[in-house]
């Protein structure tokens, strides 16, 4: 009996009491990815100056919003500092999670001039595009394209693609080009391997499938609201435009996808890309240095902003960092910020990985030249757009995300409907907001 | 007998009865009934529980109205159904045959036994994810496996939406067939032995042996194994939330994934409420009909 | 256990059938389970071939993963470091990678030790008590109050996870370790107390009154006669209450945040570089199946006898 009670209690004793709690501590969270691992890594350096010990806490994109806004919905002290979404903006100043940083920052001098204005438009204000700041830009992102370069150059399937589609293979200036480029890979065999087109977002459960269909739509010129009628969506989220981009975005899929594609965001397009099973994959700039510097047996890598069509526009990511309002250590959060908004901290930010938002990295002349992915990424920034910001975004981004996957993945319904439904379920959201 | 411990020392039985049993029942009655309780009252709300501050209003039946009279939720219903049904009948058949097989002298039979019951000990979360990987059509063993012996073609297990709730299904029953069969099992070990010795005596064939005293005795097991079975898939959620987050579309959308959605993502605490209590009732009245068939049969 | 049937002894050819249709089973059936061994002892690039490798060079590179956080680096960056001290950051940086920091891993496995530990201790030791209680004494409501026991299990997790959500966070209980022991404690109860009552009234009374003969109060008695007559049912009782708590998922990833994780939410989402980490999630999963196997398998005589006596006695 007493064996059987300290098989029992030892483990749950000693562990009990060997959480110890450091004195000068900050704890930042962000999603779990590559650019998360690359801040931990840049951060050594702020420790090393200050003493202060930083812990992180990463968080499954695919929790990651449920995760997150929970803690600040129940005032959590968990964090003292969050990278969060872009679309939580809204909820993190109207909720007051996150602190008003106006004030810190004309103490600091810390000029919100001095980053990219898309960023800060997009990352940092709200109301949207007032002077209130509720966050610092930290990672810029937006949504784009990798493609299998080395199977580009080959002679003969250039030489066969010209002959099958009157144009030369090469970075796909259109969406109709790129499934064009995306069918002529579909099935092909390379190597002894059979192929297929792109790798594109279906992912069902958090955001993934209207991120990738808001790449089409907006290339398609769609709006979510009139202009001079906020909240005002019929005509312009579900215009003729966006149903065909929409209907171009399923059969994308049906076409050019891998087998089995049916449930995939970055993690699951990365792994078709890495495997070798696509020409094309759709995703974060942020991934670009990991799959760059990974390129290996002949894999050559090349990357695109995303194709226009009727415009030209891109899917927004990205975060700005900010300090949670629950947390007992804002003057400690504060300095971290204060050290991370440092030109030189920024610049290094973008050598181990992060895309800085800050100017002077930017602005330099060696700024293009300093990865492949440069270019397109000052070319996405200027042209992105986002889902709404609104507090209430995640009721808006639930009914799209199983509507879309409804018709793209399960072929129910057509597009036109998927859309004017997802009116329906938008505008009973607002109504309980107040909005309208 | 009872007044002679009576004289013994320490406290009386009555007080250690209530003392032994008190902690068990305040345990039980605090986490289960005042939310049971809570339910009940805020599915007559509007209340969000992200809205802090924000006073929940009554609403009166509009919930439950919005909810039995949504098509969308019958369809969920249905998918749920389609789930337990299949699971619980595959699982009945291949968790019976193996416990009867077992049932027998063999060498390396225990070992076998533990072996078998390995899925089981899993958890169901990380069933769930390892078996998206298994099934994908380029890199998982799914595919390669089934189409070693004759060439099916590919199978998007996950993708397509005919293929979608057969896939859950398959590793349901992949993970949970050893419970079954282990019930059985001890159902079948349970059988005394005189019973077919005397059957022996009486010159009743094999066959009629397995239908007159196996297949009652171990019926009750079977039958009581399916319970909890049931109940269990009923209120699924981890093993198809990580396999197929409820997809494509909402294929393999089960009630609870749904529930799910609407309680900690919307945070329609008054809705979800009320849907929880619609489940709710749904799992007791099967639950208490099944209960009542299984006491009669085993009566008999 | 004996399981010989003498007039049911089956001829050696249906006797050899039957270990054959067994043993093709369990091929079958552990095939998934090889694949998530075999998995972690890939490295992560062959986890993701295509086709996938039956063959590969084995790697620890998965158990690395498991246990860091890391991020792919140029090889500028990573020749201006100090060299690597051991053998796993020299496995890393022969990724070209740097070991930015520990994993959270070793905190979710240490939670999933302390709840599911606790709760099973906690569901074995009050589901005895009562019991025993049940088992002896004249308890009024006695059916109603069993059947009762019974009923809480049938209470869908996410059904009770809004206000138990909600209760939690006035108590101060919402992501602790205690919250998830009660909560984990209440789901187990009913089986416990089922099962153990059917073990209870297996021992005679004549045990205890015995004890009480000889100088015993009911208490002892009942601590130093009748629990040890009992360890059979508390073993398989144990093992029960274990497997629920060890791999729980729904409240787990409910009703807890960063403070009181277990594993079974952390382990399907452990992201390498870029995509889901195949290898790591591999030897998360073997890692995490390690202490429930021993479990059973020490216990193991015990799982079948605990099931007749819960059932039988129903």
């Amino acid at each position: 009996m007493k064996k059987l009670l300290s098989i029992f209690l030892i483990p749950v004793f000693t562990l009990l009491f060997t959480f110890n709690v450091k004195a000068e501590s900050l704890t930042l969270g962000w999603a779990a990815w590559d650019p998360a691992n690359a801040l931990q890594e840049l951060s050594k350096e702020f420790t090393a100056e200050t003493g202060i010990e930083m812990n992180f806490e990463f968080v499954p994109w695919t929790s990651f919003a449920d995760r997150m806004l929970n803690e600040l919905n129940n005032k959590g002290k968990t964090f003292d500092l969050l990278i969060g979404d872009s679309q939580w903006i809204g909820a993190g100043a109207t909720y007051g999670h996150y602190v008003k940083l106006n004030d810190f920052f004309d103490a600091n001098g810390i000029s919100m001039d001095d980053f990219n204005p898309a960023t800060v438009y997009a990352y940092s204000t709200w109301p949207k595009g007032t002077p209130n700041y509720y966050a610092l830009p930290a990672m810029g992102d937006a949504l784009a394209w990798a493609y299998r370069k080395d199977w580009f150059d080959r002679p003969e399937l250039q030489a066969e693609f010209k002959s099958k589609n009157g144009y030369d293979l090469g970075v796909p200036k259109t969406w109709d080009e790129l499934y064009d480029m995306c069918t002529f890979f579909q099935g092909r065999e390379i190597d002894g391997v059979v192929r297929y087109g792109a790798a594109i977002n279906t992912e069902r459960g958090s955001e993934g499938i209207t991120m990738g269909v808001t790449a089409a739509m907006y290339a398609w010129g769609m709006e979510y609201e009139d202009p001079n009628n906020p909240y005002s969506m019929d005509g312009y989220f579900n215009s003729a435009a966006a149903a065909e981009a929409v209907e171009f975005y399923k059969k994308m899929y049906d076409d050019c996808a891998p087998p089995g594609h049916s449930d995939a965001y970055m993690v699951a397009n990365l792994d078709a890309y890495k495997s070798g099973q696509v020409a094309f994959q759709m995703n974060w700039y942020a991934f670009w240095p990991g799959v760059y510097k990974e390129d290996s047996d002949g894999r050559e890598s090349g990357f695109f902003a995303n194709p226009c069509q009727n415009v030209c526009a891109a899917t927004l990511g990205g975060q700005g960092i900010s300090v949670v309002s629950y947390s007992d250590k804002q003057d400690l959060a504060l300095e971290y910020m204060k050290w991370f908004a440092r030109p030189d901290i920024q610049q290094k930010w973008w050598d181990l990985g992060g895309y800085s938002c800050h100017m002077d990295v930017l602005g330099s002349p060696d700024f293009v030249d300093s990865a492949v992915y440069a270019q397109g990424f000052l070319d996405s920034m200027g042209i992105v757009k986002d889902f709404w910001q609104e507090p209430t975004f995640v009721e808006l981004m639930l009914p799209m995300q199983e509507r879309i996957h409804d018709y793209v993945v399960n072929g129910k319904g057509s597009a036109q409907e998927a859309l004017d439904k997802i009116i329906e379920d938008w505008e009973e959201v607002f109504e309980a907001d107040g909005k309208i | 007998m009872k007044s002679a411990v009576k004289n013994f020392k320490g406290l009386s039985d009555k007080a250690i009865a209530w003392i032994f049993i008190t902690p068990t029942l305040i345990l039980l009655l605090a986490i289960n009934i005042y939310p049971l309780i809570y339910a009940i009252r805020m599915s007559f709300t509007n209340f969000y529980a992200n809205k802090i501050g924000r006073e929940p209003k009554f609403v009166g039946l509009k919930n439950y109205q919005k909810i039995l009279g949504d098509e969308e939720i019958w369809e969920k219903m249905q998918i749920t159904a389609h789930f337990v049904c299949w699971t619980l009948l595959l699982q009945a058949l291949i968790g019976l045959g193996l416990a009867l097989l077992l049932n027998r002298k063999f060498k390396g039979n225990e070992l076998l036994t533990t072996l078998i019951v390995l899925p089981m000990m899993l958890s169901p979360a990380v069933v769930g994810v390892f078996w998206t990987y298994l099934y994908n059509p380029q890199v998982g063993l799914f595919n390669y496996v089934v189409n070693f012996f004759y060439d099916f073609g590919v199978f998007d297990m996950i993708g397509s939406s005919t293929l979608a709730p057969w896939s859950i299904v398959i590793v349901d029953t992949w993970m949970w067939t050893p419970f079954t069969m282990l019930i059985c099992l001890a159902g079948l070990r349970s059988i005394p032995n005189y019973l077919y010795e005397a059957a022996e005596v009486d010159r009743a064939s094999k066959w009629q042996q397995f239908i007159h005293i196996t297949l009652p005795s171990v019926l009750p097991f079977l039958l009581l194994a399916l319970l909890f079975r049931g109940i269990e898939n009923f209120k699924m959620f981890d093993l198809v939330v990580e396999l197929t987050s409820g997809g494509p579309g909402s294929a393999t959308e089960l009630a609870s994934i749904n529930l799910k959605r609407e309680a900690f993502e919307k945070w329609k605490t008054g809705y979800s409420s009320a849907f929880a209590v619609i489940l709710f009732v749904t799992i007791f009245g099967f639950g208490n009909v099944y209960v009542k068939v299984m006491n009669k049969i085993k009566e008999r | 256990m004996d399981t010989s049937r003498s007039p049911l002894e089956p001829s050696g050819f249906s006797r050899k059938l039957a270990a054959t249709i067994i043993i093709v089973y369990m091929v079958v059936t552990l095939i998934p389970i090889t694949w998530i061994v075999a998995t972690s002892f890939k490295s992560v690039d062959s986890a993701i071939s295509y086709p996938p490798e039956v063959f590969f060079e084995p790697s620890l590179e998965g158990y690395v993963n498991l246990f860091t956080n890391r991020s792919r680096q140029p090889k500028e960056y990573l020749d201006s470091l100090p060299p690597p001290e051991t053998w796993y950051e020299e496995l890393v940086r022969s990724r070209e990678m740097v070991i930015t920091g520990p994993s959270k891993f070793i905190g979710r496995y240490s939670n999933s030790l302390i709840i599911g530990f606790g709760a099973t201790f906690l569901s074995v030791f009050l589901g005895a008590l009562a019991a025993y209680a049940f088992s002896r004494f004249k308890v009024p409501l006695k059916d109603d109050l069993m059947f009762f026991i019974l009923s809480t299990r049938m209470f869908p997790p996410i059904a009770v996870a809004v206000p138990i959500f909600i209760m939690y966070r006035k108590l101060g209980l919402g992501d602790t370790h205690l919250g998830m022991i009660i909560l984990y404690t209440v789901v187990n109860l009913s089986l416990a107390v089922w099962l153990l009552k059917g073990f209870m009234d297996e021992i005679p009374k004549e045990y205890e009154e015995a004890a009480m003969i000889d100088g015993y109060s009911r208490m002892q008695a009942f601590f130093k006669v009748v629990l040890p007559q009992a360890m059979t049912g508390i073993a398989a009782t144990a093992i029960f209450c274990m497997i629920f708590s060890w791999n729980e998922y729904a409240f787990a990833v409910l009703l807890t945040q960063f403070n009181a994780q277990t594993a079974p939410p952390f382990i399907p989402t452990i992201i390498g570089e870029g995509g889901l980490d195949w290898p790591a999630i591999g030897a998360g999963t073997t890692l995490f199946l390690i202490p429930v196997m021993i479990f059973t398998v020490v216990l193991r005589k015990h799982l079948l006898r605990g099931i007749t006596f819960g059932a039988v006695r129903k």
